[in-house]
């Protein structure tokens, strides 16, 4: 028999006989549950099923939800690698340091319609509009769980949750009792360590303080004369006291530090020279949140929220720094029994200032822009079955003025297992300071006439309004299937266009160029979950997501704007399976990206091939409290490019870490 | 030649698979149990069984959390000579027959109806929404962190005629009693 035809045999051999042997396990656990003591049943660990999941069920938006089991065995050391396992979410790593992180179609590495917040706190920064990925950093061990929402959130969470909104939630310090320490060691993710102490004062006072740090080797890039290794320290803490019948406290905060290494200058304007040698971006910041909640009756609630935090970049192109100050109100009533009623306003300061390295300006260098906002939303339940959720988001901004952004969903269960629900929703993209500050000479600056891009006061917020439809399908404890349909109308998009001529001081005819609203748009696709567990030990998903994006300008459209149709799969399939073997923990991610038709940051048109990428983790708890695994990144292939300009992208390779956990209450 | 490898793998592991139990059992699992064991902790008064044959009955109110693992708890098994039987309830019409009696808090609406029903009948109610002991609940089973606790209502119990077993409420947080 030849090599071929024995693996085949064996791999049929082990197909049939998984399933065969084990179809008795659901059994023998409740017979080993049965032969405890009740003392010894008090002390056993469950995975429970939260309120929150049951609501999700029933949900009328396309929501995911990464758990910490999901983030602890997907082996991501960072959290846009963790966004990898969410459906429909397109994460394109472009170097070290750059993630783009996108939902339904706009790829890029500022991920501008995505709005995505941390224990509430927003880390969507004004001044380029996007998430800067590479401070944002977490002990993945005390993060309790993710939720994405693909498409609008905006009725809820304001401007920018255009296309998703992602909702990072850490643990409750009542959660995290104990002492925790990891370290890794890897050829990509050279080094890193953290740690945790948590506990309960004599007082009541839950609370944790953690440390992190990590040492992140730089990508390939043979066009590059700078690295783009990367390295952040990252101390935080959160405390939680007080109960759920009287009221209950929270107050969390972090402070980092690090180095971010580039591939290539972040601004870079032709036939100018930017800057050279290695470059690094010096990155810090910290944040202080506290929170408030106290029941006002059965099923309400009242919150008060308020945040500093503070981000300063030091790049070689321009230092930034941003003070963001936030108060939330948010109250939550049942009225009427079928009424679930939340309202809230809030107001924010961002004290920005940028200030220039020499090839670009942003004027006035500081500013200081509110938003102030007020939502209402309405949950009405018509019947058993029937859920209504009607709301609006209503905010003025210092950047496009007053804006509305309404949505209606209507959830269908007509029994536990089958959700069906619809949306309608508007919401906006609101400009940001580089689109409407900016000032930077596009050709020679001692040419006449001379191209300026400038930025433009009266450029408006991008509009969409979303059609949404889904079906949720519980069919058995082990079987989950979701369905999400979208079809997204844009308009007001942006689009650089050369505006009238005037002469400056000095005489000369300057050409202005500035971002109006000439851009719109259509996309329309399908995301797919199927979850399956068919045995307590083992679990598996499969998803599948595809889009059709066309954009066009009736403008010039210098920027190419409309080449981020370009940016997007058309088609991502992903495979997880999750196997359980007494103390041992095996895991498998595959993924496919369709090629990337053209990047809009690429002059020349190119975009990038398909690819398919395998990582594998094995885990081992070698003691109750300790936990090694090992994971291989990238297998099916020696290297691939994900994302971003020749310049800027870097090739992640085939890579491994070694990683040991322990954990002690 | 790393295809072939992976295939004996799969295998071997196969092979041993039935004597693997799962890392962690389910919060229902759990809960399924402690029902099937409050039947052999907690003392029915003999006139609540309309003959010396009738099943020992556990219902379950509105949406059922437990799938069918109940069912696989019970079955073949028997409290004394009264064999166990599951029944679901869509409202609280009927339930004053129900020995046992469980709400869960993803139908927690069911519960005050559920309670004031069984109120008086030898009905051992248990529901895991928390706090549902001072709404005259007997046995409150809810989740600290990653167990399962229990809170009993010893007036509660004494009310529906029920007397429960010193080794129920040793590990069990005890309201209710005199005094308090």
């Amino acid at each position: 028999m030849s090599r071929h035809a024995w693996t085949a045999t064996s791999l049929v051999l082990g197909a049939i006989m998984l399933p065969m042997s084990t179809a008795f396990a659901h059994s023998d656990q409740l017979a080993e549950l049965k032969r405890l003591s009740v003392d010894e049943l008090l002390d056993v660990e469950v995975t429970s099923v939260s309120r929150r999941e049951e609501d999700l069920r029933k949900a009328a938006a396309a929501i995911a939800v990464l758990t910490s089991e999901d983030l602890r065995r997907s082996g991501a050391t960072s959290m846009p690698e963790a966004l990898r396992l969410v459906p429909g979410l397109h994460v394109a790593q472009e170097n070290s340091t750059t993630w783009g992180v996108s939902a339904r179609g706009f790829s890029s590495v500022n991920s501008e319609k995505l709005l995505v917040l941390s224990d509430t706190r927003s880390i969507y920064t004004p001044l380029f509009s996007g998430v800067a990925w590479d401070v944002q950093d977490y002990l993945l061990a005390d993060v309790e769980r993710v939720e994405v929402i693909r498409g609008p959130g905006a009725a809820l969470w304001g401007s920018n949750a255009v296309n998703g909104v992602v909702n990072i939630t850490t643990r409750s310090a009542r959660d995290t009792h104990g002492d925790y320490l990891e370290a890794g060691v890897g050829d990509v993710d050279r080094f890193w360590v953290g740690a945790r102490h948590g506990g309960e004062t004599a007082g009541g006072r839950h609370f944790r303080v953690f440390a992190r740090y990590f040492d992140r080797d730089g990508t390939e890039n043979p066009l590059a004369t700078s690295e783009d290794e990367a390295r952040l320290g990252h101390l935080g803490f959160r405390m939680d006291w007080g109960s759920a019948e009287a009221a209950g406290w929270t107050m969390q905060g972090d402070a980092y530090a690090g180095d971010m290494g580039q591939l290539a200058p972040v601004v870079e304007v032709l036939g100018r020279p930017g800057p050279q040698g290695q470059l690094t971006s010096k990155v810090s910041g910290g944040n202080l949140l506290a929170r408030w909640r106290r029941p006002t009756g059965v099923d309400s609630d009242l919150q008060v929220r308020a945040y500093y935090d503070y981000t300063r970049r030091d790049d070689p192109s321009f230092l930034d720094t941003l003070h963001t100050f936030d108060v939330d109100v948010q109250h939550r009533l049942t009225a009427l029994s079928r009424h679930e009623i939340v309202w809230g306003v809030s107001g924010r300061l961002t004290a920005n200032s940028n200030q220039s390295g020499g090839l670009f300006v942003v004027e006035p260098q500081n500013s200081d822009d509110y938003l102030w906002s007020g939502f209402v939303q309405d949950q009405i339940a018509l019947s058993d079955s029937l859920a209504i959720t009607a709301g609006t988001k209503v905010e003025r901004n210092d950047f496009s003025g007053f804006e509305v952004q309404p949505s209606i969903r209507a959830a269908w269960t007509p029994d536990p297992g089958h959700t069906l629900w619809m949306a309608v929703s508007r919401a906006v993209r609101v400009p940001t300071r580089f689109e409407r500050d900016v000032n930077i000479d596009a050709s020679d600056p001692a040419a006449d006439p001379l191209f300026r891009l400038l930025g433009n006061r009266d450029f408006g917020a991008e509009k969409l309004i979303a059609y949404e439809a889904g079906y949720r399908w519980q069919a058995s404890r082990g079987l989950l299937v979701d369905l999400a349909l979208f079809n997204n109308d844009y308009d007001a998009l942006a689009s650089l266009e050369v505006g009238t001529p005037f002469l400056d001081g000095a005489g000369r005819t300057v050409i202005p160029v500035l971002n109006q609203n000439l851009g719109s748009g259509r996309t329309r696709g399908a995301e797919l979950l199927v979850e399956w567990q068919p045995r307590d030990y083992w679990r598996v998903s499969a998803t599948y997501s595809a889009i059709d994006l066309r954009l066009e300008s009736s403008g010039l459209d210098l920027n190419r704007n409309a080449w981020l149709e370009g940016s997007t799969p058309r088609g991502m399939a992903g495979l997880r399976s999750s196997l359980t073997l007494r103390n041992f923990e095996v895991d498998a991610q595959f993924r496919h990206h369709t090629r990337i038709r053209r990047l809009m940051q690429d002059v020349s048109g190119a975009g990038l091939d398909a690819y398919s990428s395998l990582d594998v983790r094995l885990g081992w708890r070698a003691t109750p409290d300790l936990q090694i695994s090992l994971m291989g990144q990238n297998l099916l292939d020696d290297e691939h490019v994900e994302f971003g300009t020749p310049a800027a992208r870097g090739a992640l390779a085939r890579a491994a870490w070694l990683k040991a956990e322990w954990r002690h209450e | 030649m790393r295809v072939s490898v992976l295939a004996r793998l799969a295998l071997v592991a196969a092979s041993f698979l039935p004597a693997l139990a799962s890392a962690q059992p389910g919060e229902y699992q759990v809960k399924a149990v402690f029902l099937f064991n409050f039947g052999q902790f907690v003392e029915w008064p003999s006139d609540s069984y309309d003959t010396p044959q009738a099943p020992f009955v556990i219902c379950v109110v509105g949406e059922d959390p437990f799938g069918k693992t109940l069912d696989d708890v019970v079955r073949g098994e028997a409290i004394g000579s009264r064999t166990l039987v599951v029944r679901r309830f869509s409202d609280a019409d009927g339930i004053s027959r129900c020995n046992i009696l469980f709400v869960g808090r993803n139908d927690a609406g069911m519960l005050d109806e559920a309670l004031a029903a069984a109120r008086g009948h030898s009905v051992l109610t248990v529901t895991d929404v928390d706090g549902a002991e001072s709404n005259g609940a007997i046995i409150v089973l809810y989740n600290d962190r990653q167990r399962i606790r229990m809170r009993i209502n010893i007036a509660a119990a004494k009310a529906n005629h029920l007397v429960i077993s010193s080794k129920l409420l040793r590990p069990a947080e005890v309201v209710g009693t005199e005094g308090s």
